[in-house]
């Protein structure tokens, strides 16, 4: 029985006059892959600093992993990994000391099991292993994504939010990078929310979307969410580079 | 044969069995280290791993299991698996087989007494060096290549640095002037010389003090800030603001460094006449509520012994304090490159050898107008 891992009940969030969520409704049940669309501005984000206890919401219920998230309760820390938007890595670090830090402050292993550890999911992530002694301002882009991914993992989390995984990443870096959440799902029982605008890794890695549209959201699979009536459903799902990658889904 | 929270091993027809069983998790990593350290197969047998037991593992369980397994190989046996999910291993061996540079040694560790300070010493006299050619190119790069904003972003650094700093400024310099007047003026009465009190403060507030402490309290005010959103400018993780300037047409030294330097060099001039007069207040006020003198009196001795020159001594040293102030600050913000941290540090140097540096000034000051008789 898959039980719900996130629900949002009702959710406002208001910036001054900004009506940013206006009674949002999300259930993630476990063990699926969850993504998030919208447009620009339309609060993905925001709906993802709220479901982190980041962002204190005008109204609204959310649980996540069964705890309520409220200023001030207690956060499943040790259960989530989290990828910014930004890679938001501690810029003092070097990549491989950024993925420890998390391990050592929640575990108890040797010095040395954990630098290996953290060697491994630095690779998992798909960093050569040259840059894991480097710090995040000798980076790429893409470079401080997969860094900022093998941290998100770096505790075995139960529950992984990535927000624009792929965003600034080669489509070759961009499919391993689906392999390896796909790997992590089938094989670790692990729920994940995505939020993205790359319409290829909406298609191959969602079990359900939910789309942000004038501050709700509508949820269903794919070919539920694709039909619905709105315009800019509409013209998201039937934009030239949607048909592309539909027609050739549907080849191969 | 032993046995474990996580595995139990036997012999059963002359093969080694380690059975797996409870949670193979991160939460449980430094335990099943532990216990792993203590398998050992018997030599040339045969080792399976049973996995049917296990309850739960993790990407860290499987990894553990790999690397004893990996160990294993390397000791002669051939460890063989059985009711397992081979998605682990297959990732695992895609992720781990591929080619790894090995560490490089680190560092050396001959031990050598005079080498390292040695090197400490030669690192910091050439830093100090190219710190000045970079302030004096910046400086150079700065004034041959304006930036059409310089101007304007000059008036909002007088602004900035100036205007806002008045109030604290005037504050303080009233408080040294009445705190001044007041020790000096015990002091000297006990040694019989009280009526000199006001030539004593009046003199070391112009010459001294006032300038010195308006040059304190502006590199504590901006050169520290100067430093700051210079530093945050440069830390390219954030924006690269710097770089936008330069596609845009903006030299930065023109457009960061300069109007910044011109604003102090313009300002602390002002400020620190501002702190003379006001520290004069101070000493007055102290004069005609303490030392029973009248307005009149007070400013007869002021006039008997201070001179223009008195005043001009103190103030000429201040567009010195101002350019070392700026370009310590400005220098010190633009050699951020990568990190907080590192802009902590640098904005704490840009205050302390700014400060450090208006104090040894100050006593250069002294010396030259000394030998010149001033
Ligand atoms: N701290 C804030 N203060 C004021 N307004 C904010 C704040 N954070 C977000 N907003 C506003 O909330 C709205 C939603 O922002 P959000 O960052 O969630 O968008 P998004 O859906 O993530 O967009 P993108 O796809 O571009 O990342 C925007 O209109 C934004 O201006
Ligand atoms: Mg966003």
């Amino acid at each position: 029985m898959p039980e719900s891992v996130i629900s949002v009940r009702g959710l406002v969030n208001k910036f001054g006059r900004n009506m940013v969520h206006d009674g949002l409704d999300l259930e993630v049940k476990q063990g699926e892959i969850f993504s998030i669309v919208g447009g620009s501005g339309s609060g993905k984000s925001v709906l993802l600093r709220s479901i982190l206890g980041l962002q204190r919401p005008i109204s609204g219920k959310i649980t996540v992993l069964g705890m309520p998230i409220r200023p001030g309760a207690e956060l499943p820390y040790r259960h989530w990994g989290v990828l910014f938007q930004h890679g938001a890595l501690f810029s003092g670090l070097t990549v491989r000391e950024n993925v420890e830090l998390p391990i050592a402050l929640h575990s108890s292993m040797g010095q040395h099991t954990r630098s290996k550890l953290a060697s491994l999911k630095v690779q998992m992530a798909g960093l050569p292993s040259e840059a894991e002694d480097k710090v995040p301002s000798e980076l790429s882009g893409g470079m401080v994504k997969r860094a900022a991914l093998a941290r998100a993992l770096a505790l075995e989390p139960r529950l992984l939010f990535l927000d624009e995984p792929t965003a600034g990443l080669d489509p070759i870096a961009a499919e391993e990078f689906e392999d390896v959440i796909l790997y992590l799902r089938e094989s670790l029982d692990l729920t994940v929310v995505i939020i993205t605008h790359d319409l290829d890794t909406l298609y191959s890695l969602s079990d359900r979307v939910a789309v942000l549209v004038d501050g709700k959201a509508r949820t269903g699979t794919l070919e539920e969410v694709a039909t619905m009536d709105h315009p800019w459903i509409n013209s998201y799902f039937n934009g030239v580079r949607a048909r592309v990658i539909r027609t050739t889904e549907s080849v191969v | 044969m032993g046995s474990s929270d996580f595995y139990i091993e036997e012999f059963v027809d002359r093969r080694f069995i380690v059975s797996l069983r409870g949670e193979w998790t991160f939460d449980n990593a430094s335990a099943i280290e532990q216990s792993l350290k203590t398998l050992s197969a018997p030599a040339s047998t045969d080792v399976e791993f049973r996995c049917a037991g296990l309850r739960r593992i993790d990407l860290t369980g499987a990894w553990l299991l790999y690397a004893k397994s990996l160990e294993m190989e390397a000791e002669g046996f051939k460890p063989e698996f059985s009711g397992f999910k081979d998605t682990h291993f297959k990732f695992l061996h895609q992720v781990i087989d591929q080619p790894h540079p090995e560490d490089p040694g680190i560092e050396d560790k001959e031990f050598t007494f005079l080498a390292r300070p040695m090197a400490a010493l030669g690192r910091t006299t050439t830093h100090a060096i190219s710190d000045i050619g970079q302030m004096a190119a910046m400086g150079l790069d700065g004034l041959r290549r304006p930036s059409p904003v310089t101007f304007r972003e000059t008036i909002n650094q007088l602004y900035e640095v100036g205007l806002k700093a008045v109030p604290i400024i005037a504050l303080m310099s009233f408080l040294i002037g009445v705190v001044l007047a007041y020790q000096a003026s015990t002091l000297l009465t006990q040694l019989g010389a009280g009526a000199f009190t006001i030539d004593l403060v009046a003199i070391s507030i112009l010459r001294e003090m006032g300038v010195m402490l308006t040059a304190i309290m502006v590199a504590g005010r901006s050169g520290s800030a100067f430093a700051a959103s210079l530093g945050v400018m440069k830390l390219n993780e954030v924006n690269e603001e710097v770089d936008d300037m330069l596609i845009m047409g903006l030299p930065p030294n023109g457009t960061l460094v300069l109007p910044r330097v011109l604003g102090l060099v313009v300002a602390l001039p002002l400020l620190a006449a501002l702190s003379d007069l006001c520290g004069i207040a101070g000493t007055w006020f102290m004069s005609v509520t303490l030392l029973g003198l009248s307005s009149a009196q007070f400013f007869d001795r002021i006039n008997d012994a201070v001179t223009l020159d008195t005043v001009m001594v103190g103030l000429s040293k201040a567009p010195f304090f101002a350019l070392i102030i700026g370009a310590v600050g400005t220098l010190r913000g633009l050699q951020v490159k990568s990190s907080a941290e590192e802009l902590g540090r640098q904005t704490t140097r840009a205050v302390v050898e700014a400060i450090f540096l208006v104090i040894t000034a100050d006593a250069a000051f002294s010396i030259i107008y000394t030998e010149l008789g001033i």
